[in-house]
Parts: structure tokens; C-alpha cells; sequence
């Protein structure tokens, strides 16, 4: 791998909290004395608090397709017509 | 009952895992939200949201509940409902409900997610995948067509990479980002 690669794994090891402890303290010590690495690390947690937002509008859009499938399907018509009596009021 | 506790993107029964649950769990919230003068859309957003609340619980912090995932989603349902509707619950403490529940992120992570989603797909599935899903190097190897788990690491962190500099450019942009 690249260096600058190596070094997102290393960024990667250390905010996931994997790979060799004793690395993971060397990495936060160079974090603590290298601005440019710091700003770095920041983007990265940003990066995964976007990959997590993208992976649950992904599972968002999986369930709700089940949902449709479920309420139009001939399958499972007496799914549905148990739900509507539900409702009726 | 279906208990998920293994990454779901590693089972191919994904989508029927979700179905049971569905069939299983569904029509007790139904029944409930009726009782409490909800209607069927209500119902629909507080259980989809209450599987997500479930499946985050299960493979993003590898959580087990004390009770049946049939208990356990509807208690999660009853909570984000009688929190929509402005009341508390004390009965049934259901751990850190936080998780999920509509967290909207800032303006511009919603930009930024929104080019990614156009630019970068391919890199945000796979990201996803891993850090969201949590499936295996091998799987992931496999599910993404590369030659063996080393190719696909080092294309993982090639696309965390760009995703975190798309991020670093885009921010300059935008101001209420780093607030």
C-alpha cells in the first residue's frame, strides 16, 4: 500500500479501536503533536458518520420495500386485510 | 423467532429475516397504534424505524436483549411512538433507543452525502458494507468481484480515502459544516 493509505489504515485502526494497542498509542501520540494528521483524523470520523447515515437511508429503503411487497402481494393478502381491519373503525 | 445477531448482509436471507419480522411483529404494533388512535402510516414509520433501532442494536453493537426479538421490537415500537406523540415511558427501559430515531444530520453532510451518493456510489456501497453492515473481508471480497480480501482492503481504504478528502474539499464550502 501507498503511505498515504497505510496511513488511513492506521486512522482507521485507531477510531475503530482494532489492531495492536501499542500502535493505536503511538498513532495518538503523533496525532497530538502533528496538526496536519489531527485534521485528518476529524475528516475521517466525519467520513464514517456519513458512510453510517448512507447505510441506514440504504436499510431504510430495503424495509420499505418489504413493506410494499408485503401490502401488494396475492401472498400475503391475509397480511394485509388483517392489518387494514385494524384500522377500520 | 428471528434473532439477528450475525451481520445481516452476510446472510442471503437477508431480506426474508426482515420479511418474518415483518409478518411475526407487525400486526401486534398495528393493534396497538390502533388502539391508540394512530393509522396504518404512523404505524408504518414507527415499526420501519423500530427495525432499524433493532438491526443497529444487533450488528452495530452486537447488543442482545433480555427478552425475544418479538417482545423486544414491539417495546422499541411503543417507545418511539409514545415519544412522537410528546408522552414518556416508564415501564419498559428500552437501553439507548437513541440510536437511531431520525438523528438528521447537518445541511452539509446532507450535501455532501448527496454528491457521494452521485459520484461515489460504487465507493459508498462498499464502505457501507464494511462499516455499516459488517461484513467480512471475504464476503466482501467476494460480494465486490476482487481477486482476494487484500485487493478489496486496500480499495476499501483507497475509497475511505477519497470519501474523507471529498469531505476536507466540500467543508471549505460549506460553514455550518464544522460548527
Amino acid at each position: 500500500m501507498r503511505t498515504s493509505l497505510i496511513e488511513t489504515a492506521q486512522i482507521d485502526q485507531l477510531v475503530q479501536k482494532q489492531g495492536d494497542p501499542g500502535e493505536r498509542l503511538l498513532m495518538e501520540a503523533r496525532i497530538q503533536v502533528n496538526d496536519e494528521l489531527s485534521e485528518k483524523v476529524n475528516f475521517q470520523v466525519m467520513a464514517y458518520n456519513i458512510i453510517h447515515e448512507y447505510g441506514r437511508r440504504k436499510l431504510r429503503k430495503e424495509i420499505a420495500q418489504i413493506d410494499k411487497q408485503l401490502f401488494t402481494s396475492r401472498k400475503h393478502l391475509d397480511f394485509r386485510n388483517k392489518i387494514l381491519s385494524y384500522f377500520i373503525k | 423467532m428471528l434473532m439477528i445477531k450475525t451481520p445481516i448482509a452476510e446472510n442471503e436471507t437477508k431480506q426474508e429475516q426482515f420479511t418474518q419480522l415483518y409478518l411475526n411483529v407487525f400486526p401486534l404494533v398495528a393493534k396497538y397504534i390502533s388502539n391508540a388512535g394512530g393509522n396504518l402510516d404512523e404505524t408504518r414509520d414507527v415499526f420501519q424505524e423500530a427495525l432499524l433501532v433493532y438491526y443497529e442494536k444487533m450488528v452495530l453493537l452486537n447488543f442482545e436483549p433480555h427478552t425475544n426479538p418479538k417482545a423486544y421490537i414491539l417495546g422499541i415500537s411503543k417507545n418511539i411512538w409514545l415519544k412522537k406523540k410528546g408522552q414518556e415511558i416508564n415501564t419498559e427501559p428500552i437501553e439507548n433507543l437513541e440510536l437511531s430515531e431520525n438523528q438528521n444530520i447537518e445541511p452539509a453532510s446532507e450535501k455532501i452525502l448527496l454528491y457521494l451518493q452521485q459520484s461515489g456510489k460504487k465507493c459508498m456501497d462498499m464502505l457501507q458494507s464494511f462499516y455499516y453492515e459488517k461484513m467480512s473481508m471475504a464476503n466482501l471480497s467476494n460480494h465486490f468481484g476482487f481477486r482476494n480480501e487484500r485487493s478489496a482492503t486496500v480499495q476499501k481504504y483507497k475509497c475511505l480515502e477519497k470519501v474523507r478528502d471529498v469531505i476536507r474539499k466540500k467543508s471549505l464550502n460549506y460553514e455550518d459544516f464544522l460548527n
